[in-house]
């Protein structure tokens, strides 16, 4: 449900970023075609919904990789883009366990994405535990398993939505 | 007063051969329970229902009083509170003091403690008289006399039951502390307090941001808790008594889990500044920060021993999570969980040989233990009834707080004995998670 709502919001959020910059005039920092750049961030939430994670870990799956491997060129390609990452957990757990598993799992893309060339300054971390749960209930817990990504540029304009994640696993673990 | 001087060396009493005086004391007060001991039975009291003095017959306020005597007394696990239904005397015709009392209808139904409580009602004023009375010798051991509003019969009722405890056996009673829990209400999470028996449940954050892991300063007024009010899991510290939350500790990244060290000269805290969640101790104004733990995994969840010296804390450096303990300078870093594979959440005990914590069994179903960290002692304290989690330790070490889905629902808050017995349902409302419970507040 979320996922779809954020895909909306993501949605009208660049055409209202695209009309806003145009109103102001802003000169923006690095002069990109928005059409291009926009495809591009298009195709980085679509890389980054690969990123997955098993039950209590952080590492870097080979399908996550190749996601991050491709998004490192799009970085690349367009110096203006940051990112932020933010860290989620099942509801297995302490609350205090998985704000550092999130954190973990977070920090773990930025430092693929740091030794694959992209300044560490570009990429923001932040963990919100098991406390935003995209599903609450049922064989679904475990898409709470993920990390949600924002990208900003030119700084004061937020563009986006997020987009999640579908990780996996070691089997389900439903309890309320 | 005088007994609250004699206590240190009333308790002693019972477990050394006793010096003259001490004897006196202890015959004076005829003691019976011995906490701890081998043999120790839980003390039969009979709670009858609170006299109104005026006119006799049960009020609001003196049901409110007797059922927290009661609930106070199950709870406290020293104590059997005997069936009402089993009662001889007539609760409105007996009177309060020993004359008017046929000790004998006591007597029969196996009390050997007897409370006696009158209520003065005028219009919002309450004046309470409570006795305790030794059932055998007919002596009352107790009086007290409280006066206030109405409201405050709850309150008072808290006050005789720690009276009573403190004076059978030494301890101080916990039942005017409170519990500080994280509720969650659609996407918020805020904290909330409450009395040891769930009531006065107060809400002390409204920000509708996270609010996370409260855990009380050490003169008990106030929580250290983590918040996102700035889209960053800061650690910050609130008065219970209300206004604004003061930032402890703002680092990029994580700051969770800030717990204050019982000679209040230190907080402990996860930061994950470093690029990873470490273990650090600052001082409360969050200068001279120390980096203790230094693992390319997760520490988290500091709790301190009661002298201060050590800290109890999670680590996922050999693998799956478990609980070590640390000195509080980083070294002699030890597992002390053996067993399971996903031990969490410990709580270090005021008395300082146990630490509770989480831990998930072969059926993924979590449950609460205790471990000696020093003889690695592992006892079970809940088992196949729904999830419990998040254990939290009363001041006196007797009692534990905790969070289950016993109930179905949404997960709620328990109260029980440090061995597991005398579990009890303290709330409705649900939602709860990461009880605290705080010190000492008189």
């Amino acid at each position: 449900m979320k996922l779809h709502l954020t895909a909306a919001a993501f949605a009208l959020s660049l055409a209202a970023c695209a009309s806003t910059q145009s109103v102001k005039q802003e000169t923006p920092v690095y002069s990109m075609n928005d059409g291009a750049r926009d495809a591009a961030i298009d195709e980085l939430l679509r890389n980054f919904q690969r990123v997955r994670f098993e039950f209590d870990s952080s590492l870097i799956t080979a399908d996550t990789q190749e996601a991050l491997a491709l998004n490192v060129q799009i970085m690349n390609r367009f110096p203006e883009l940051q990112l932020e990452v933010e860290g989620h957990c099942d509801e297995i757990g302490s609350t205090e366990y998985n704000l550092a598993l999130g954190q973990r799992r977070a920090e773990a893309i930025k430092k693929y994405m740091f030794t694959a060339g992209i300044e560490s300054a570009r990429i923001r971390t932040v963990s919100f535990g098991e406390e935003v749960p995209l599903a609450v209930a049922g064989d679904e817990l475990e898409q709470n398993r993920r990390a949600e990504f924002r990208v900003t540029y030119n700084k004061n304009h937020d563009v986006h939505g997020t987009v999640a994640t579908l990780a996996e696993t070691r089997g389900t673990f439903a309890r309320r | 007063m005088i007994l609250r001087l004699l206590s240190p060396l009333f308790a002693l009493s019972l477990l050394v051969a006793a010096s003259p005086a001490q004897a006196q004391t202890a015959a004076n007060t005829r003691t019976v329970i011995e906490v701890g001991s081998p043999d120790f039975r839980p003390y039969p009291i009979a709670v009858p229902e609170a006299r109104d003095m005026a006119g006799g017959k049960t009020t609001a306020t003196g049901t409110e009083v007797t059922n927290t005597l009661r609930f106070d007394f199950e709870l406290a696990a020293t104590f059997k509170v005997l069936d009402p239904k089993s009662y001889l005397a007539d609760p409105t015709k007996e009177g309060l003091a020993a004359a008017s009392i046929k000790f004998t209808d006591w007597v029969s139904i196996g009390a050997e403690g007897l409370v006696k409580v009158g209520l003065t009602e005028t219009g919002d004023s309450l004046k309470a008289d409570f006795r305790f009375y030794d059932v055998a010798s007919g002596r009352q051991l107790l009086q007290k006399g409280y006066a206030g509003t109405l409201k405050d019969g709850r309150r008072f009722a808290h006050t005789f039951v720690d009276e009573v405890i403190f004076f059978l056996t030494g301890s101080k009673g916990i039942f005017r502390t409170k519990i500080a829990s994280v509720r969650k209400v659609g996407n918020s999470r805020e904290l909330w307090v409450m009395d040891v028996d769930g009531s006065n449940l107060r809400q002390i954050t409204s920000n509708g941001s996270i609010n996370l892991l409260p855990n009380w300063t050490r003169d008990g007024g106030g929580v250290l808790f983590t918040s996102y009010i700035r889209h960053n899991p800061n650690l910050y510290s609130t008065p219970l008594a209300g206004g604004r939350p003061t930032l402890v500790s703002g680092e990029r990244g994580l700051n969770t889990g800030g717990t204050m060290s019982p000679d209040g000269k230190k907080v402990a805290l996860t930061l994950s500044r470093d690029g990873n969640s470490e273990i650090y101790t600052m001082n409360p104004d969050g200068t001279n920060l120390v980096r203790l733990t230094n693992e390319w995994a997760i520490d988290t969840s500091p709790t301190w021993s009661p002298d201060s010296k050590r800290i109890a804390f999670v680590s996922s450096r050999w693998g799956d999570p478990h609980i070590f303990v640390m000195n509080a300078d980083g070294s002699n870093v030890r597992r002390v969980t053996e067993r399971g594979n996903y031990n969490q959440t410990p709580d270090w005990s005021p008395k300082g040989d146990l630490i509770a914590f989480t831990a998930r069994d072969e059926r993924n179903v979590f449950d609460i233990f205790t471990v000696n960290p020093d003889t690695k002692e592992i006892k079970r304290l809940t088992q196949d009834q729904g999830n419990n989690e998040e254990p939290s330790f009363a001041p006196s070490g007797g009692h534990i707080v905790f969070t289950t889905t016993r109930d179905g629902g949404r997960s709620q808050v328990y109260i029980m004995a440090v061995d597991g017995s005398n579990q009890k349902k303290i709330t409705d409302a649900g939602g709860f998670n990461t009880p605290a419970w705080s010190p000492y507040l008189e």
